[in-house]
C-alpha cells in the first residue's frame, strides 16, 4: 500500500489511526472494567446522601474541578499532607469521577472532616476572610439559592441505574431531605463527605 | 487478572511492539530510483521531498522499541507478570516511607526510652514536640496548646483524663472517647435550670440559691455517677470537674443547659498509626511542660 | 543500515564535518585588550573563592544550607527577587553595550572566548604557530606528534580540573574542598561537578570553540535585534580595498586598477569562527578585532594608511554621523541606571528578618468567657543575619488588643523560632468579621537605630449583621 492511499483518503486514515490509537486503551483501560480492585467499594464506603449529592453537581456546575484534584498520589509528599493515597475503590460510585489534573488550590479528596461547616461557610462566601493569601474566587451566591429538590430523586434514581447502591426510601426521601436547603449547605455537606473511608489511615 | 485478561494484555502489547518495528523496517529506505522524487506537494514553491527518516533519527526509534523490552522485563506490564524488580506504585510509596523513616525516626527515638517529666525538661525535645504539635494538633487545640471551644487548654492544669505523663500519652496514642449523654428526655426545664444554677455553684459563680439547693438534690440522683458527689469528675470515664469554672463547651447558663438537654460527645483521634510511638512520646512530653514547669 | 546491503537503496548523509579552524595569533591594540580581559576575568574567577571575610569564605553559596553569603551579607531563598533584579539588569546591560558598541561582550569578555583564547596559548605554546599546528595534524603519528599531543591535552585536562575545581569552590568551602580532593573524601555530587564542569571547559574551550558561538549561543542568534546603523561593527572598506590583489611593494597598483586590499587573507587566518570578513557582516563575526590588527600590521609593513578593516557604523561607512545618544540608547541607559539604583535601594534597606504569620486556619475565632475574642496564630521568623538578635513584638490595627505568648525573644544567626500567640481583643474593637492585623517586630542594630518589620494577617471575629 502507497502512502498516497492513506493520507488522501481522509475516512481509511481515520479508520487506521482508530486502530493504533485503540490498542492503548485495550490493554491498559478494557481490563480494568474486570478487576476486583477496581470495580469493588472499599470497607466503609458510603454513598453521598441527597444533599451531599447535590452539593456534588454544584461542585461540578462551579468548575471546582479546574482547581481542585480529588487524588493523593502515593508520593510520601503527598500522603503527609493529605493522608492515604487514593485507592480506585473509593471511586467506584463516582459518575463521572472527580480527579481533576490540576492543582491550583489543595486536593480535596479527604477534606471531610478537616474544617468545620462554619468554616466552610465563611470560606466559600469569601475565602479571604480566614485565608488572607487565598487567589480562590469567592462563591457568596450559593448562599442565597435554593437546591431544587424536584430533580433529587431523579439523581438518585441515575445513579442507582449505575450501580450505586440506594434503596427506595433514599430516593424516596431525598426531595424531603434536601428542601429548604441552600446551595451552599449542600456544598458544605459534600466537602464534608469527602474521602472518610480511609480518613484515619497511613 | 483472570488467565484471559493476563493473555489480552500480552498479546496486544506483543502486537504493538513488533508492529512499531514493522511499520519502521518497511519505511526505513527508498529505492535509488526514487531518489530525489517529490511528493508532488508545493507551498510557496518549496517542493516537499519524499525522503527517509534521518538515520539517527530512525535509530532513536529503534532505540525505543529495545527500552521496551528492557522496561517490560524489569517492570509489570505484561498482564500478571510483576516483572523482575516487582515494582509497584504502593510499593515505591512505602519505600519512600521507609527512607524517610530512617532517616529521621531515629532523631526521635533518641528519647523514647527518656521519661515524659524529665524529657519536658529537656530544651531540645520539647522543641521538637512543638513542632510536631503545631503541625498536627493545632487544628482542634490551637497552635498554643490553649484550646478551642469543644476541644481542651492543655495549659491549665485541668485534664478530663488526666494529666500524668502516662495518661497523656495514652491519651495521644489511643485516643479518647468523651461521652456526656443527654439528660433533656429525663429532666424537665426547671430541673435542668436548677441543675445549671447548681454546677454554676459548684464553681464559685453568683447563682440563685434556692434553685441551687434543688439542683443539688438532682445531682445526686442523676450526675453523681460520673461527675462524683462532689463535682470533681472523674478521670477514668473523662468526665469533667465542675468545680474550676473551666467550661469546655461554654460558660453561660444556655451552654450549660445546652449539655445537660443534648448531651456531648467529645473526641480525640488515635495517633498511634499517624504518629507513631516516639513522636508521641515527644508530643507528650512537650504538653506536659505546658502545664509543668 | 550500510550502504554494502544493496546497491539499489541509498542512504544520504545528513551531515558535513566542519574544517578545524586553526587561529593564528596576532599582535596588535586590541589583541592586548583582549589578553588583559582574559587576565583580568581569569585572575578574578580563580582567585576570588580564597577571599576570606569575618572568618568566612567571602563568597560561598551555601545551597545545602540555603544561605548565599557575600561578604557582609547573607541572601536567602526569599531574596531571590534581588537575583532576578541583578540579572535584569545584567540583560539590560547587556543590551546597552551591544547597541553602543556591538559584539563587544562576545569579542572580549564571554566565557566562552576568554577560555578558548586560554586554551589556544596553550595549544601554541607546545604544537607552535599556525603552520606548525597545520603541518603537525596532516603528519603521520609519532612519537614527536604523539608527545606534542599528549603534553598538550594533559595541560588542558589539567587546566580544566583545576576550573571545575574552582567553580564547586563557590558552592563548598574551597580549602576544605581541596583536602577532600587529596583525600578522596568528596561526596558524589562534588565530584560529579568538578567532573561535569571540567568537562565542559575541555570540550567548550579545546574541541568545541567556534562551534558554540556559531550553532549553540542563543545571544549570536538574536544580538542583530539590538543592532542598528550607529552600532559599532568590524567592517572591511570595500571602497578602498577592491579590486584586491598581489602587488610589490612600493608598486604603482593603482594604475594596474587594485585597491589597498593585498590579498593575502591573513584576515582569514586569524579569524576565530574562520570566516572572511570581507564577504560583509556575517552573523558567525564575534567582533573579536583580530583581523583589524593583522590588518593594521600589513597596512603598516605595505605602508599604506591603516584601517582598511575598522571598527566602524553603517552610517559612517555612508559618509554621515554616527549618533551615540539616539532614542535606542537613551531608553536603554535610562533604564539601566535606573535599575542600578533601584537595586542599591532595595539592597540597602533590606531588613534581614522574615516574619510568616499563619492563622490557625481551622478555627474561625475562639469567644473567651468574658466575651472577647480570640483569634490564635504561628509566627515563624527567621533571622536572616549573620548574628544572633534580639527581638520584641508587638500587635497593632485592632485597639486593646491582647498577646498571650512571649514577646520578647532571642534568634540564632540563621535560625527560625516558632511561636505559638494568641491575640485577644474585646468585640467591640472589630468593626467586621475579617480585620486586619499586624505584627511588628523591632531589632536594634549594631548602630543603634531600629530594625522593624510588619507582617500583615487577618484577625476573624463573629459576623456584624
Amino acid at each position: 500500500m502507497q502512502h498516497e492511499a492513506i493520507e488522501k483518503n481522509i475516512g481509511l486514515m481515520g479508520i487506521l489511526i482508530i486502530i493504533v490509537i485503540s490498542f492503548g486503551g485495550l490493554a491498559e483501560i478494557v481490563p480494568l472494567f474486570f478487576l476486583k480492585d477496581t470495580t469493588e467499594p472499599v470497607a466503609g464506603l458510603k454513598p453521598y446522601t441527597a444533599l451531599q449529592l447535590e452539593g456534588r453537581d454544584i461542585y461540578i456546575r462551579e468548575g471546582c474541578t479546574t482547581c481542585h484534584s480529588q487524588m493523593i498520589r502515593p508520593f510520601r509528599a503527598e500522603t503527609e499532607r493529605y493522608g492515604h493515597y487514593s485507592v480506585a475503590g473509593e471511586h467506584v460510585w463516582e459518575h463521572p469521577f472527580l480527579w481533576g489534573s490540576k492543582r491550583t488550590g489543595p486536593d480535596l479528596a479527604r477534606v471531610g472532616g478537616r474544617y468545620s461547616d462554619e468554616w466552610h461557610r465563611v470560606h466559600l462566601i469569601n475565602p479571604r476572610d480566614v485565608v488572607p493569601e487565598s487567589n480562590m474566587p469567592a462563591f457568596p451566591w450559593l448562599e442565597h439559592k435554593l437546591i431544587d429538590s424536584e430533580l433529587t430523586p431523579e439523581k438518585l434514581k441515575a445513579f442507582k441505574f449505575l450501580g450505586v447502591p440506594y434503596t427506595d426510601e433514599d430516593i424516596a426521601g431525598a426531595s424531603a431531605a434536601v428542601e429548604g436547603k441552600t446551595e451552599l449547605d449542600a456544598v458544605v455537606a459534600y466537602l464534608q463527605a469527602l474521602g472518610l473511608a480511609l480518613k484515619d489511615k497511613r | 487478572m483472570t488467565e484471559f485478561w493476563n493473555w489480552w494484555v500480552i498479546i496486544i502489547v506483543a502486537i504493538n511492539i513488533l508492529g512499531c518495528w514493522g511499520l519502521l523496517y518497511w519505511t526505513r529506505r527508498i529505492k535509488e530510483s526514487e531518489e530525489g522524487e517529490t511528493t508532488g506537494h508545493v507551498y510557496d514553491g518549496i517542493e516537499e521531498y519524499n525522503n527517509p527518516l534521518p538515520r539517527w533519527w530512525l535509530n532513536m526509534f529503534y532505540i525505543t522499541l529495545v527500552f521496551s523490552i528492557g522496561y517490560l522485563v524489569l517492570y509489570p506490564g505484561l498482564g500478571n507478570f510483576k516483572g523482575t524488580l516487582e515494582w509497584s506504585m504502593e510499593g515505591q510509596h512505602n519505600n519512600e516511607v521507609e527512607s524517610a523513616k530512617r532517616l529521621y525516626q531515629p532523631l526521635f527515638d533518641k528519647y523514647a526510652d527518656v521519661p515524659i517529666a524529665e524529657l519536658a525538661k529537656i530544651k531540645q525535645a520539647t522543641e521538637m514536640g512543638k513542632r510536631i504539635f503545631v503541625n498536627t494538633c493545632f487544628g482542634c487545640h490551637g497552635s498554643d496548646a490553649r484550646g478551642n471551644p469543644g476541644y481542651p487548654n492543655l495549659t491549665d492544669k485541668d485534664w478530663l483524663w488526666g494529666g500524668s505523663p502516662e495518661q497523656l500519652k495514652h491519651s495521644i496514642v489511643n485516643g479518647r472517647i468523651g461521652a456526656m449523654p443527654p439528660f433533656g428526655a429525663n429532666l424537665t426545664a426547671s430541673q435542668v435550670d436548677e441543675l445549671v444554677n447548681y454546677v454554676g455553684q459548684l464553681s464559685g459563680n453568683k447563682v440563685d440559691e434556692a434553685k441551687a439547693a434543688a439542683g443539688k438534690a438532682t445531682f445526686d440522683v442523676q450526675c453523681f455517677v460520673c461527675h462524683g458527689t462532689d463535682g470533681k469528675g472523674n478521670t477514668s470515664v473523662g468526665a469533667p470537674n465542675l468545680t474550676d469554672n473551666i467550661w469546655l463547651h461554654g460558660a453561660s447558663k444556655t451552654a450549660i443547659a445546652d449539655t445537660i438537654r443534648n448531651g456531648r460527645t467529645g473526641e480525640m483521634p488515635p495517633h498511634k498509626d499517624i504518629l507513631g510511638d516516639a513522636k508521641s512520646h515527644l508530643v507528650a512530653a512537650y504538653v506536659y511542660s505546658l502545664s509543668n514547669q | 543500515m550500510s550502504q554494502s546491503q544493496s546497491d539499489t537503496y541509498i542512504i544520504r548523509d545528513l551531515y558535513a564535518k566542519p574544517d578545524k579552524i586553526y587561529p593564528r595569533q596576532v599582535n596588535g591594540i586590541f589583541a592586548k585588550l583582549r589578553i588583559f580581559s582574559v587576565l583580568f576575568l581569569l585572575g578574578f574567577y580563580y582567585l576570588a573563592p580564597w577571599v576570606t571575610w569575618d572568618s568566612r569564605q567571602a563568597i560561598l553559596l551555601d545551597l545545602p544550607a540555603r544561605q548565599f553569603h557575600l561578604f557582609g551579607i547573607t541572601f536567602w531563598p526569599q531574596d531571590f527577587v534581588y537575583l532576578t533584579l541583578l540579572l535584569v539588569i545584567c540583560a539590560v546591560g547587556l543590551f546597552l553595550f551591544t547597541a553602543i558598541a556591538g559584539r563587544v561582550w562576545c569579542g572580549y569578555a564571554c566565557p566562552q572566548t576568554v577560555w578558548t583564547e586560554t586554551f589556544i596559548w596553550i595549544e601554541e605554546l607546545v604544537e607552535g604557530n599556525r603552520n606548525k599546528r597545520m603541518k603537525l595534524d596532516k603528519k603521520p603519528w609519532g612519537p614527536e606528534k604523539i608527545f606534542k599531543k599528549t603534553t598538550k591535552h594533559t595541560l588542558w585536562i589539567v587546566f580544566a580540573l583545576f576550573t571545575g575545581y574552582t567553580f564547586v569552590g563557590y558552592f563548598s568551602p574551597i580549602r576544605e574542598l581541596w583536602d577532600g580532593i587529596v583525600s578522596l573524601s568528596l561526596g558524589p555530587w562534588e565530584w560529579f561537578w568538578i567532573g561535569l564542569y571540567s568537562l565542559a571547559t575541555y570540550g567548550n574551550a579545546g574541541r568545541l570553540r567556534e562551534q558554540v558561538c556559531l550553532h549553540m549561543c542563543p545571544y549570536a542568534r538574536f544580538q542583530s535585534a539590538m543592532f542598528d546603523k550607529d552600532t559599532l561593527i568590524i567592517s572591511y572598506d570595500k571602497k578602498r580595498g577592491e579590486n584586491r590583489g598581489k602587488r610589490k611593494k612600493n608598486s604603482d597598483y593603482q594604475s594596474k586598477g587594485l585597491g589597498d586590499c593585498i590579498d593575502c587573507h591573513q584576515c582569514v587566518h586569524v579569524c576565530p569562527t574562520g570566516i572572511d570578513i570581507r564577504d560583509g557582516l556575517q552573523y558567525e563575526c564575534i567582533a573579536c578585532a583580530a583581523c583589524i590588527d593583522v590588518c593594521d600590521n600589513v597596512m603598516e609593513q605595505m605602508d599604506y594608511p591603516k584601517g582598511l578593516i575598522q571598527y566602524t557604523t553603517e552610517h559612517a561607512e555612508k559618509g554621515k554621523e554616527t549618533k551615540l545618544f539616539r532614542p535606542r540608547t537613551l531608553l536603554y541607559i535610562s533604564l539601566f541606571l535606573g535599575l542600578i539604583f533601584t537595586f542599591i535601594y532595595l539592597i540597602a534597606s533590606r531588613t534581614p528578618l522574615d516574619v510568616n504569620v499563619i492563622r490557625d486556619r481551622n478555627n474561625l475565632y475562639t469567644e473567651a468567657f468574658d466575651g472577647s475574642i480570640e483569634n490564635t496564630y504561628q509566627l515563624k521568623i527567621l533571622n536572616m543575619s549573620q548574628v544572633s538578635q534580639h527581638y520584641m513584638l508587638s500587635v497593632e490595627g485592632i485597639s486593646d488588643t491582647q498577646v498571650q505568648g512571649e514577646k520578647e525573644f532571642s534568634i540564632e544567626a540563621g535560625k527560625v523560632l516558632t511561636l505559638p500567640l494568641r491575640v485577644s481583643a474585646p468585640q467591640e474593637a472589630l468593626s467586621q468579621r475579617s480585620n486586619d492585623i499586624f505584627f511588628k517586630i523591632t531589632t536594634t542594630t549594631k548602630d543603634g537605630s531600629n530594625d522593624i518589620h510588619v507582617a500583615k494577617a487577618k484577625f476573624l471575629g463573629p459576623k456584624k449583621r
